[in-house]
């Protein structure tokens, strides 16, 4: 058991990391690359102040129409994106955790039921996107298991590094991507509706 | 005169539509797809195709699912 823990916490971790930070750089560049193959007209497009506009108005809750009309799943979506991006960073700081850990796994399961129950999401629904919920509870769930030790601790330490590791990886290679093409796709939605159409995009 | 009046709801239909969603498969639009990704459009669709990420949301935008008093889904949302 030691041995494993400290093969998932030292070597693979590193691994998981370079894997993450290599492959977010590459998946990057080759939109990049693809940009300037194709749509070189999109760099005559973009302007800052659009890209910003439209990028704060869709980071706001209830800024939009769209998110106006689902008053429901706009709370769960930004309560589930805040604790997804503060749980890890703020807890790599620091091991003490605050008593009431709202985290990812209690929101993941209003995406799950909404996945199932409503029918034009189930429409466009597949084995992967469960998957996907499945890959991002994971380290949230080992995570909260292992902490307050209601199994055995020492194979959740280890499910839970190996998860998180799952995750960081997936990232550049799934949809999980939209992390680090959404701030793009935004940007130049809003460059395109504000500075050509003259138009909000939100 | 006192009466409400019901609103009858009742489903647009297109023909070409209704026939073409018919002949769709899920390989022919997985083909043309990546035809369109690799010949006319470029990094945009791309992104905005990898990206997807099954919300939904889409629907209440498509005039299929709006014209079909949002009861149906045209196949052509296999292509996520």
């Amino acid at each position: 058991m030691d041995t494993l823990y400290i093969f998932v916490s030292g070597p693979l971790a590193w691994v998981a990391f370079i894997i993450f930070f290599g492959g977010s750089l590459f998946r990057l560049i080759s939109l990049i690359i693809l940009v300037h193959r194709k749509e070189k007209f999109i760099y005559s497009y973009m302007s800052l102040k659009y890209s910003l506009r439209s990028i704060l108005h869709w980071s706001t809750p209830f800024a939009t129409d769209n998110m106006r009309k689902h008053p429901a799943l706009t709370m769960v979506a930004f309560a589930f994106h805040i604790c997804l991006l503060l749980t890890p960073i703020f807890l790599l700081a620091h091991v003490t955790l605050i008593d009431e850990s709202w985290n990812v796994s209690w929101w993941t399961l209003f995406f799950l039921v909404r996945r199932l129950v409503s029918p034009e999401v189930n429409y466009v629904t597949s084995a992967s996107d469960y998957i996907m919920l499945a890959i991002i509870a994971a380290p949230f769930v080992t995570g909260f298991l292992a902490y307050y030790q209601w199994f055995e601790y020492q194979i959740f330490m280890l499910l839970h590094v190996l998860s998180g590791e799952v995750m960081l990886v997936a990232i550049p290679f799934t949809r999980l991507s939209h992390m680090l093409f959404a701030p793009l796709t935004r940007a130049y939605m809003g460059s395109e509706f504000g500075g050509i159409r003259h138009a909000k995009d939100w | 005169m006192a009466e409400t009046a019901e609103k009858i709801l009742k489903k647009i239909l297109d023909e070409g539509l209704e026939i073409g969603a018919r002949n769709l498969t899920p390989e022919r639009i997985e083909k043309v797809i990546n035809k369109v990704l690799k010949g006319e459009s470029g990094a945009r669709l791309k992104a905005y195709i990898e990206t997807c990420i099954h919300c939904g949301l889409c629907s209440e935008a498509c005039h299929y699912y709006l014209s079909h008093d949002k009861d149906d889904c045209i196949n052509g949302m296999q292509c996520l």
